[in-house]
């Protein structure tokens, strides 16, 4: 029986040392085990990681841009335009910037050694992702840290002066990688020039951002109804007048917009600011009949956004279109409409109201009687009366007013013209010092 | 690694074979051998002449030989767990003495790791419960049957919520970044989570506290080790015991809510406060038909019935010993249609193969069903949510369509969501199976020597189901809910160990010496998924039971998760004489969670106890019958706060572009140590009067360095924490344990105990050079947001926020700053502590914490004749809870005074706001004028403050955090034991009845529902001490029977 005992003695020296070798996740791979064919797939975690990106950024330049107002899920809109460097949503949204940053750099990283059409592919979206979270950085804050490759050192603040040229210079590394198709749920030179097309204009170099948008609007056709247009934002589109957007068909981790402004259950956030409901589409001076109110609001409640449809819940649809999958509705980044806005707003006055009323054309029963401004203001009035009818709901309001320094728009921002720059958030600058992160001007006495 | 076996049977074998010789010399000398009942040899037995220092102890083969000074000396003959045998020197007696085992004495043996030892020689600090000694009340779980009743060990209830496991903390806070839980031993396996058991099955619950104690498990056990031991079968008749209970239970402290008038007058007094301040003509709608329903008493049980029982049969042969039992345990839950059942089983064998060898077997299964409702979500959260509604509407009425059913949130007029409504229209509930099983052999080759391989397995399985109808108008239509959904999460654990002990005497050193190597491997799956909703029409009936009768089927928690740990260990016990008693531990864990080439850490401690009673100089015939003094020191870890993966840096498959799979990149590889803990006792054991009063005193300190935490990083790295080692905190803390058997003679028996702990927790050095860290506000705002602080020289927990000082009386006495924003008479008054004039986050102060400083409890058991009488209080002081369901940093909760509204469609009157109701506490006590309060302020509607996030009133301030200091009177029972003739004659052991009041009284300045809870079981977790507004703690009343055959 003592025999046993040694068997069992043998039993015991077995099963050491390799079993804590042996543990490894199953839902992750080592990055020591990426291999070149996974590059696909990481551009498309870089996508998905744009969608949560895109649609975090989505609703400031109308929320901050006044027109919206609470709607019944939502506390008071009170000064919307007001700030501080503690301000949560402001370092949420640096934050996102940088958490998306991680995935593109990361990709950058993993392609650089590589050439084949997947790696090319790769360097394109990189590009191309990195200068649009750059675009909504620079646009924010101006100054901001240039983050170039995967670091846990500490990186100084740029003049915003640098962070344009280093978005304009991704977009043209960009431009260099060739397209796998021409989807526009994928990046393509059309994508890269559009957005070029508005960098630029941001940097006051209207001649590329005129011969940048041109160059998309020759290669793209207008819609013209607004059944077509409102289609824009349902389940799987892209009709003609996409230029860039995410696909954005989750089967879980579902990313919506109807529910801020367009809820089934009554709570949602956002409904038109004053009496934008009734002015907004309004017949304005050789401007009648708005396709686009049709698109934007509809005349069963005023407190509603249905650009974004909501399903087909008959009990509380309120949806101009049809939607198939409210739940996976595109993502729309970049819309040809706006080449022709900022191809006009490029040219300026006497050149631009031609290319302006292409677009406008197709906007109304009748612009027949549509004269040309009489002086630079009146036309960047009519242009922002434009980029609103057309981009209401689309997070545009703040950023054109302070594109085009018209100010004077803003109802609540009065004499605090400091707060067109977003401030540094307060918990970054207390980690990195203040002489590496300097507070944008006129926060300092807020605090 | 088989070097290192070598090694240890070397040196076994080695001091095996270590002669036990006699040194007696002169005189007469006395041999013989010390055997047991059944005829085994006592090894180790003490074996001295009376009087003197002169003795031994018996070899293996319980042999002894002792020279003694002259033939009638008297040769005293004693064993741990046995009774003591005296005999004359000449006697023939003394050549096979035969010890009778000491049921009393059995009692004094505690659990160590890997082993047992007497109560009497123990040199760490151990804590010891006996069940069957503990008066249960109504409580399921034994975990909670801790508090009050052992020193150093506190225990937090979540709530009252029926199956939520209690928090339980030994010796203070020991980590910053998540686990402050003890390590479970079950039988010898360790686990993280407490395991179900029936509290009739266990036999005794050991917490280990100290280093010495605890550096046994090593990495795990830097938050103390507690050990359970299950029951098991004795030699003798074959007994069965059966245990029932029953009780009824009703909320033990309401709060009540204002009634319909009580709550008009509030409301109107918020919108006429507004109308004026803002020159406004808003008007309060009251519907003309006004009801006064109970919307807390519509969700809720009157009455919720407790049962449990249990029988169990044991018994046991030479060969054979047994203990097999079953048990019920149900408890009804004060929100109705919740509830927790747990079903439990166990068998244990032991089997005496041959002289060398014996076969353990010992197997568990529990099953439980937790029926729940949504009282922790921080949304739907019915309770909150039914308190809240207008009392003026009743749960049900006429719909928009014409059809009778449940009155909908805002288009019905409800402000918030019918919680009745809620709490039918969704099914919730949680299964969970555990499995349990070891084998394990002793093997006994030599006197002495026993080698116990063992390998054990323990299975958890959940599955979780929750249900939603179409009439459950909050979810059913809304995205990311589901009409179903089914998770079913699986984990395994083995542990296979082989430990190899061997003791022996060499004249009065009575020496044991303890090797062993143990490999664990865990692993955790997760796999659900779920339907679509009704918004999709996809699943057609709320009948139907599996996520397939809807349309599409989307993943839920598909997760996977494993470590692995492999360690050595050892322990060598001195005894001298039952005087000088050292021990010193070693054990060298390595783990998966860290790198290839970093994987072991190495956890040495040791202990000495000198037993001053059992020195001859002291005079045996002295009240002191027991003097002993502990010192004990070691290190200890913690590797709870790192990730099965830190290690790696990984790449994960999640998420899809375009209908097409993605990789994301996750976090680089982390460079991690265990957080260690040094950690140092001195201790203290009195007995007086034949141990008739026994007192214990222990002094602690530990310091834990390296702890981790998710520090916080630039942005710009793509993180916002990063977890790291970054700190080092200090606890401290005295133990105090007295107990009285005041009267032990005669028919009235009392035993009287009391035991104290104090606790002080200090956070040492944080960040580099950092002095504090603002603890993150984590989940809704409604837990009270921004609330804490980590800061040197403070305690974890440590409050941070606003310091209330009152009411403003008088629009003269508010800062201009703050009278900008709308500040007047009625409002708060914080402490302005930068004196700038206003209010901002620079004025957040310190105020106090949420772990108490002193705990403890008082048992007191009489027993007269057949009847027993046991009172049990327990006791905290020093500790605060925010009461967060009084609705700080918000827009609800009891105390909005007008702040919390909906705007909701009124049939028949359309669209208008409707305020949430308040407590009756705040409608008559609210501020009216100078003078009428200074602890509530005015009614106001939202919009008058500005310049903060939520109003101004219900900024996150000590106006919302109240003394959690308590007493409890806990349980009273009244038991009545039947006379042992009438035993006899119907061939019985024992009946007894008893009634049992559990949660009598609570003591308390907290006008919550119990002042010990918390949403949280972390301490330095920005939710711990929250009292978010949960499940009540109930009072029972029980009657209960126990009989054995």
């Amino acid at each position: 029986m003592k025999k046993i005992l040694y068997v069992l003695l043998g039993l015991a020296m077995v099963g050491c040392g390799k079993i804590l070798d042996d543990i490894a996740p199953k839902g992750s791979i080592t990055t020591g085990n990426l291999t070149e064919k996974d590059l696909g797939k990481l551009t498309n975690g870089v996508l998905y990681t744009m969608e949560g990106f895109v649609s975090k950024c989505w609703w400031d330049g109308d929320v901050m841009g006044e027109v919206f107002s609470e709607g019944p899920g939502q506390a008071a809109l009170v000064d919307v335009t007001l700030m501080t460097p503690s301000t949560p949503s402001v370092l949420s949204r640096w934050q996102s910037c940088f958490t998306a940053l991680l995935q593109i750099n990361g990709l950058l990283e993993s392609a650089s050694s590589s050439s084949g059409a997947a790696a090319e592919n790769a360097k394109k979206t990189a590009y191309f992702c990195r200068a649009l979270v750059y675009y909504n950085m620079a646009t924010r804050w101006g100054n901001v840290p240039i983050v170039r490759g995967i670091t846990t050192s500490k990186i100084a603040i740029s003049p915003a002066s640098d962070v344009w040229k280093f978005i304009i210079s991704d977009l043209n590394e960009a431009l260099k990688h060739p397209a796998t198709g021409a989807s526009p749920f994928y990046v393509t030179d059309n994508a890269v020039k559009a957005l070029l097309a508005k960098a630029y204009l941001w940097t006051g170099e209207t001649a590329q951002a005129a011969s940048m948008a041109g160059d998309v609007i020759s290669s793209m056709n207008l819609l013209s109804s607004a059944e077509s247009i409102a289609g824009t934002w349902c389940f799987g589109s892209t009709t003609q007048e996409t230029v860039f957007s995410l696909a954005n068909k989750r089967s879980d981790n579902a990313i919506t917009l109807y529910p801020s402004v367009n809820d089934t259950d009554g709570s949602w956030n956002y409904g038109p600011a004053g009496d934008l409901y009734r002015s907004l589409y309004a017949d304005a001076e050789g401007r009648t009949g708005d396709i686009r109110r049709a698109i934007s609001f509809t005349d069963e409640n005023e407190k509603v956004i249905v650009k974004f449809p909501n399903g087909d819940d008959p009990a509380s649809s309120y949806q101009f279109v049809k939607n198939d999958d409210r739940n996976r509705s595109p993502l729309v980044v970049l819309r040809l409409p706006e080449m022709y806005l900022v191809k006009a707003e490029a040219e300026g006055r006497t050149a631009g109201f031609g290319t302006l009323k292409k677009l406008l054309e197709t906007r109304y029963a009748d612009i027949s009687a549509l004269e040309m401004p009489a002086d630079d203001k009146a036309w960047e009035d009519l242009l922002l009366d434009e980029y609103l009818r057309e981009f209401f709901g689309e997070g545009h309001r703040w950023f054109d007013l302070k594109r085009m320094n018209r100010l004077d728009k803003f109802k609540t921002l009065g004499d605090r013209e400091y707060l067109m720059l977003w401030p540094i958030p307060q918990n970054e600058i207390d980690m990195a010092g203040s002489a590496a992160y300097p507070q944008n001007p006129g926060y300092a006495k807020t605090e | 690694m088989r070097k290192f076996w070598l090694f240890c049977t070397v040196a076994v074998l080695t001091v095996a074979t270590m002669p036990a010789s006699a040194f007696a010399q002169g005189g007469m000398t006395v041999k013989g051998v010390v055997v047991d009942v059944s005829g085994m040899p006592v090894v180790g037995a003490s074996v001295t002449e009376q009087g003197t220092s002169n003795g031994t102890m018996t070899s293996p083969e319980g042999a002894f030989s002792l020279a003694v000074s002259k033939a009638d000396a008297v040769v005293e003959i004693s064993f741990i767990g046995y009774r003591t045998v005296a005999k004359v020197a000449s006697s023939a007696d003394l050549q096979r003495v035969v010890l009778e085992e000491d049921a009393q004495a059995l009692d004094d043996v505690v659990v160590i790791g890997y082993g047992t030892a007497s109560k009497k020689l123990v040199s760490s600090s151990i804590s010891s419960v006996k069940m069957d000694d503990v008066d249960k009340g109504a409580d399921i779980d034994p975990m909670k049957m801790l508090q009050g009743r052992v020193t150093g060990v506190s225990v937090v209830s979540a709530s009252g919520t029926p199956g939520d496991s209690p928090s339980i903390m030994v010796r203070g806070v020991s980590s910053i970044s998540g686990n402050s839980s003890p390590l479970y031993v079950v039988d010898g396996i360790p686990a993280e989570k407490y395991p179900a058991i029936s509290s009739s099955d266990i036999e005794s619950i050991d917490i280990l506290k100290d280093a010495s104690a605890t550096a046994i498990y090593g990495s795990r056990a830097n938050a103390g080790v507690v050990i359970i031991t299950t029951k098991s079968g004795s030699k003798g008749r074959t007994s069965i015991n059966v245990d029932a209970q029953i009780g009824i239970s009703q909320v033990a402290n309401d709060i009540r809510m204002a009634n319909t008038d009580e709550y008009i007058r509030t409301m109107q007094a918020a919108v006429d406060n507004y109308n004026v301040q803002m020159r406004q003509a808003k008007k309060l709608y009251v519907p003309a038909e006004r009801a006064d329903f109970d919307w807390v008493g519509a969700i809720s049980r009157n009455i919720a019935i407790t049962s449990s029982s249990n029988v169990s049969i044991s018994g046991g042969t030479d060969k054979l010993l047994f203990y097999a039992s079953a048990g019920v345990d149900t408890q009804q839950g004060y929100i109705a249609n919740t509830s927790f059942n747990k079903y439990t089983g166990r068998t244990k064998f032991n089997y005496k193969a041959a002289k060398w060898l014996r076969v353990n077997i010992n197997t568990s299964i529990a099953y439980s069903r937790q029926n729940k409702a949504e009282e922790t979500s921080t949304s739907l959260k019915v309770i909150r949510t039914a308190r809240e509604e207008q009392p003026w509407y009743t749960a049900y009425g006429t719909r928009d369509d014409g059809s009778y059913g449940y009155l909908q949130m805002t288009q019905s007029g409800l402000c918030r969501h019918n919680p009745v409504m809620l709490i039918n229209e969704e099914k919730w509930w949680i299964d969970k199976l555990q499995l349990q099983g070891t084998l394990s052999l002793d093997i006994m080759p030599v006197k002495g020597l026993k080698w116990t391989p063992s390998i054990s397995g323990y299975g958890i399985f959940d599955f979780e189901t929750k249900k939603l109808t179409e009439k459950h108008d909050a979810r059913a239509f809304n995205t990311g809910w589901a009409a179903i959904d089914q998770q079913k999460d699986h984990s395994f654990r083995y542990v296979f160990d082989n430990v190899v002990s061997y003791e022996n005497s060499v004249s009065r050193l009575h020496y044991s010496v303890m090797v062993g190597h143990s490999i664990e491997k865990y692993t955790y799956d997760q796999f659900g998924m779920y339907s679509d909703n009704y918004a999709n029409d996809a699943y057609p009936s709320s009948s139907l039971g599996l996520v397939t009768s809807g349309a599409n089927i989307y993943p839920g928690n598909v997760n996977f998760n494993s470590y692995a740990l492999e360690s050595y260990f050892g322990r060598i016990a001195l005894n001298w004489d039952n005087r000088y008693i050292v021990n010193f531990s070693m054990r060298s864990d390595g783990s998966s969670r860290f790198p290839k080439n970093n994987r072991f850490g190495y956890f040495p401690a040791g202990s000495v106890a000198w037993i001053i009673s059992n020195e001859p100089f002291m005079p045996k015939d002295t009240a002191l019958s027991e003097l002993k003094l502990r010192l004990s020191a070691g290190q200890t870890g913690s590797m709870a706060g790192i990730g099965n993966w830190a290690a790696m840096s990984l790449i994960s498959a999640d998420g899809s572009y375009n209908e097409s799979s993605a990789y994301t990149i996750g976090t680089a590889a982390q460079n991690l140590k265990w957080e260690k803990s040094t950690k140092y006792d001195a201790g203290v054991d009195l007995g007086f009067w034949n141990d008739r009063l026994t007192a214990s005193v222990d002094y602690y300190y530990s310091r834990t360095d390296d702890m981790l935490y998710a520090k916080p990083v630039l942005a710009t790295t793509g993180y916002t924490t990063i977890t790291s080692n970054i700190g080092s905190a200090e606890n401290q803390g005295v133990e105090l344990a007295v107990n009285g058997r005041i009267f032990t003679e005669g028919a009235f028996k009392w035993n009287l105990g009391f035991n104290m702990s104090w606790v002080r927790s200090r956070l040492l050095s944080l960040l580099d050079g950092q002095e504090r860290i603002v603890v993150k506000s984590s989940g809704s705002n409604l837990l009270g947001g921004t609330q804490h602080v980590l800061q040197n020289g403070q305690p974890i927990s440590t409050w941070y926020m606003y310091r209330f000082d009152g009411i403003y009386q008088r629009d003269e006495d508010v800062p201009a700053a703050l009278y900008a924003k709308g500040v007047r008479a009625g409002d708060c008054k914080y402490y302005d502590r930068d004196g700038n004039g206003d209010i901002d986050e620079n004025d957040r102060v310190l105020c106090g914490k949420a772990t108490p400083d002193f705990f403890g409890g008082i048992t007191s058991n009489m027993r007269w004749k057949g009847l027993e009488l046991s009172i049990f209080c327990s006791f905290s002081l020093g500790n605060k809870v925010m009461a967060a369901w009084k609705g700080v940093n918000g827009g609800e909760g009891v105390e909005h005074l007008g702040i919390a509204s909906a705007e909701v469609n009124v049939p028949g009157f359309g669209p208008t706001t409707q305020y949430f109701n308040v407590s009756r506490q705040a409608a008559r006590g609210f501020w009216r004028g100078e003078g009428t309060s200074n602890t509530i302020p005015r009614p106001l509607l939202a919009g008058v403050h500005t310049g903060y996030t939520y109003d101004y009133n219900v900024l996150t301030s000590t106006r919302y955090l109240e003394d959690a200091s308590y007493f409890k009177l806990k349980t009273i029972t009244l038991a009545y034991n039947f006379p042992e003739r009438w035993m006899k004659a119907c061939r019985m052991q024992g009946i007894k009845v008893f009634f049992t009041v559990d949660n009598v009284f609570c003591a308390t300045k907290y006008d919550g529902y119990d002042p010990e809870t918390s949403y949280n079981t972390n301490p330095a977790h920005s939710n711990y001490g929250v009292d978010f507004g949960l499940s009540p703690s109930m009072r029972s009343y029980i009657f209960g029977l126990q009989v054995k055959f």
